[in-house]
This record gives structure tokens, sequence and C-alpha cells, in this order.
């Protein structure tokens, strides 16, 4: 959980989950316990690391780029909110799964023998080559703030690598692709699209403004829950471009800091994401690894354990905001 | 859609391509009567932009429609993640950490923490 939550604050949510939830189904094979608990940590765990950062999360890179705040801004306001939520969500999972995973461990006596790690490894060089491209996906998606490739073409490249040095098993690879999720993800966007192109997201942000009526715990209260809510059955990323200009225009009418209100945005949406399988990217990716190994996450398992995380969370955000910013 | 992707009835990707296309017939065609807002939607035009590949500023992902950076950085990081997969590196990284934290599943679970204590131990 705390390594899916660090590894989060520098590297895409995405990779993290793509990453560690392999991990998690190769581990839960190999010791018989269930991954689904793990995962669903891993993934709430990767979308609160992600909202510490500027580059955590991409609706972090929106706010940040937009309103002119630097990773030092992030990492010390929503950092910090992050952080202590980070304890809390911890306590949280471990409440709600250890019973569960601590019956596992009993199958452990059975076991006489374990495999040695380096058995694992079938052709030495493959290995290294495997080792170095993923290190460098890590370097660029780290640095890409300062090399300016953006994430498709970091996307391609890796992917090219990964193919060229595969050799004539590209083609294999190629198969294993989860195109499913792709096409998820491309009829999703254009529903959204949907919502935009009418004005239904644009309805919602000034509704805001309008109802808290200059008040700033109110104007906190309603853009970090209508956030938070909206983010959970929408995509975060186009709701928090929409949103943008909106808080803008409240701390200019209103005369409220531009930073409370974006800090309280990031949270709202950055967290809300977390709460179903579909509201951020990392929870559809992290679902989809998941059910490809054959441990299908149904919507009720997963809202049953998020949902209260992603409450606890956002109440931890509200009274952090409300103590330090108003 | 998001009822019909909670309900679970049909493949989630059936279910956001079916109601994409409906949004596209339906919503610009037929109400918005605008090809050019379902073409906007589509965003095919944005691959073919240096800003999509390169960006000095970080404003071209705030453009609406499909995102088609995400789902080529996902699509190459399912491809990288398959490849480095059939070369034993999860494996063989999971079979490490496993020993590290002498095969406890709730020990996996806080992972880095024992990761941290073990080293911790390591030099004591």
């Amino acid at each position: 959980m705390i390594m899916s939550a660090i590894l989060a604050m520098f590297i895409d949510s995405i990779t993290v989950i793509l990453f560690l939830a392999a991990v998690t189904v190769e581990l839960a094979q190999l010791l018989k316990f269930d991954p689904v608990p793990v995962i669903l940590a891993e993934i709430f765990c990767a979308n609160l690391g992600g909202a510490a950062t500027m580059c955590g999360d991409p609706p972090n890179i929106i706010i940040g780029t937009a309103l002119g705040y630097s990773f030092s801004d992030f990492i010390n306001n929503t950092g910090m909110i992050a952080g202590i939520s980070l304890f809390f969500v911890v306590l949280y999972f471990w409440f709600c799964f250890a019973k569960k995973l601590k019956k596992s461990e009993a199958y452990l006596e059975q076991i006489d023998s374990f495999p040695d790690p380096s058995q694992a490894i079938l052709n030495r060089m493959c290995f290294i080559q495997s080792t170095l491209i993923f290190l460098l996906a890590i370097v660029l998606l780290v640095s890409h703030a300062y090399t300016h490739l953006t994430v498709a073409f970091i996307g391609v490249f890796i992917a090219l690598l990964t193919l060229v040095c595969a050799g004539s098993q590209a083609k294999d690879l190629l198969k294993q692709v989860d195109y499913k999720t792709l096409l998820f993800f491309v009829g999703l966007f254009v529903v959204v699209g949907g919502l935009e192109e009418t004005g239904v997201l644009e309805i919602v942000a000034e509704w805001i403004a309008n109802w808290s009526n200059g008040n700033i715990y109110l104007m906190v209260l309603v853009i970090l829950w209508v956030s938070a809510v909206a983010s959970a059955v929408v995509d975060n990323i186009p709701f928090a471009a929409t949103m943008i200009p909106i808080i803008r225009m409240l701390a200019q009418s209103q005369s409220v800091p531009l930073t409370t209100l974006a800090w309280t945005l990031s949270m709202g949406t950055d967290v809300g994401g977390s709460a179903t399988p579909i509201g951020a990217s990392a929870n559809v990716v992290g679902t989809a690894v998941a059910m490809k190994a054959g441990y299908p996450i149904s919507w009720g398992k997963y809202c049953r354990y998020c949902v209260t995380a992603t409450l606890l969370v956002v109440m931890i955000s509200m009274v952090c905001i409300f103590v330090r910013y108003v | 859609m998001f009822i019909l992707v909670i309900t679970e009835k049909f493949e989630r990707h059936i279910v956001t391509l079916g109601c994409g296309e409906a949004v596209l017939v339906i919503v610009f065609g037929f109400c918005l009567r605008s090809w050019q807002a379902a073409w906007y939607t589509l965003n095919i035009q944005n691959i073919f932009t240096l800003d999509f590949w390169y960006s000095a500023s970080e404003s071209a992902k705030s453009s609406s429609g499909i995102n088609w950076a995400t789902i080529l950085f996902i699509a190459g990081m399912m491809i990288m993640v398959e490849g480095i997969a059939s070369a034993g590196f999860f494996r063989s990284l999971c079979l490490r950490f496993a020993k590290l934290v002498k095969y406890r599943s709730t020990r996996i679970f806080f992972c880095f923490y024992d990761h941290v204590c073990h080293l911790g131990d390591v030099y004591r």
C-alpha cells in the first residue's frame, strides 16, 4: 500500500497499478491468498499518492499548469493532506482485510519448500533487456516535465522498444494486450465528450458558484464534495478541466484565495475518482488486471470497501482545508 | 451507460462503445446537428499535431473528446508489462519480495513497512 502511494507520487498511477497488480497476482497464486483486497488497497493508495504531487495524477497536471503552480506547491499542500490521509487509509484497509489475510497464512505450513527467485529467470539476456526498458520508462516518466516528451510519446516509444527487443515473440505480446480495456476507454471518452459538448458539466460548475453565494466554507464544502461525487462517476480529467475557469472566476469575484480552491479541487477530483471502478484510469486498469488473472472484482465488492475509504479521505481533506486555509 | 456498466449484464467495453455510438448519432447527429462537434469529440486530428508528441506546455491535455494520449500510453505500458512479464521479471521480483517478508500475506499487504523493518534488522 505504502509502496503504491510512494511510487504513484512520481510515476503515473496507471503504470504503478499495472506493475503492482501483476506482482500481487503472481504472489497470490504462489501463496494461495486472495489478491483482491491487496489490489483494492493498492489502487486506492496509488490514487492518494498521485494526489500528493503535480505529476502524480492527470487532474493535478491540468490544475498546476493552468494556474501556474509548481511541484513543491503541490507537495507542501496536497502532499500534506495526502500524507495524513494515507495513515488513516492504511489503518482502515488493515481493519477491513486483516482477518482474511491472516487466515490465508495457515496455508504456509503446508508448503515444504519455496521456489528459488533466480529460477524464475528463463533467459538472462531477455531479463536484463526488460529491466533496462522498465527503468528507462520510469526515467522518462519522472523527467517528462523537463524533457517535454508527452506520455503518448513515452508509451509508444517504450512499446516499440519492447517489440523490437522481443523479436519473433512480438506478435505474441501484441496478442496479449487487453484491447477490451482500451475500447472501454474510447467509448467512455466519447460519452463524457457528449456531456461536455451539451454543457452538462458546465451547468454543475455554475450551480456551485450560485449556491455558495460568497461563503468560503460553503464554497470549499461544495467544490470538494461535488468534485468527489462527480469524479466517482465521470472521468476526473474533463471535470477538473471544466472546473478550473469556475474556481478562477470565484476567486476573483468573491475575493477568495485561489490556492484554497485549487487544493480543494485537486483533492476532490483525485480522491473522488477512487470510489468506483471507473472513477480513475488506475481503477479501470487494476480491476482489468485482476479480471484477466481470474479474480473478477464486481462493482459491489469494489464500492463496499472503496466508497467508505473515499468518504474517510474526503472528510480528512475537508478538515485539513478548513483548519489550514479558511 | 453508468447503470449498464454497474449492473454488469454486458461486457463494459460493449456498453461504453454502444453508448458512445448513441452519443455520436443521437446527441451530435439528431439533437445538436453538429458533425463538427462529433469530429471534435473523436479528436483524431489531435494525434497528428506536434503537441501530441512533444509539448512545451501541458495545456493540450485539457482538450475534450477522446484522450488518445491516455489510450496510447496505457497500450504502450501494457505491451511493456507483457514483455517484462514474459522475461520472468515479475515472477522473479515477487519471489524475492515474498522471501524478504517470509512469505506472509499480511506482511505483503504492508510491503513497504516490512521492507524497511527488514533492512533495519539487517543493519542491527
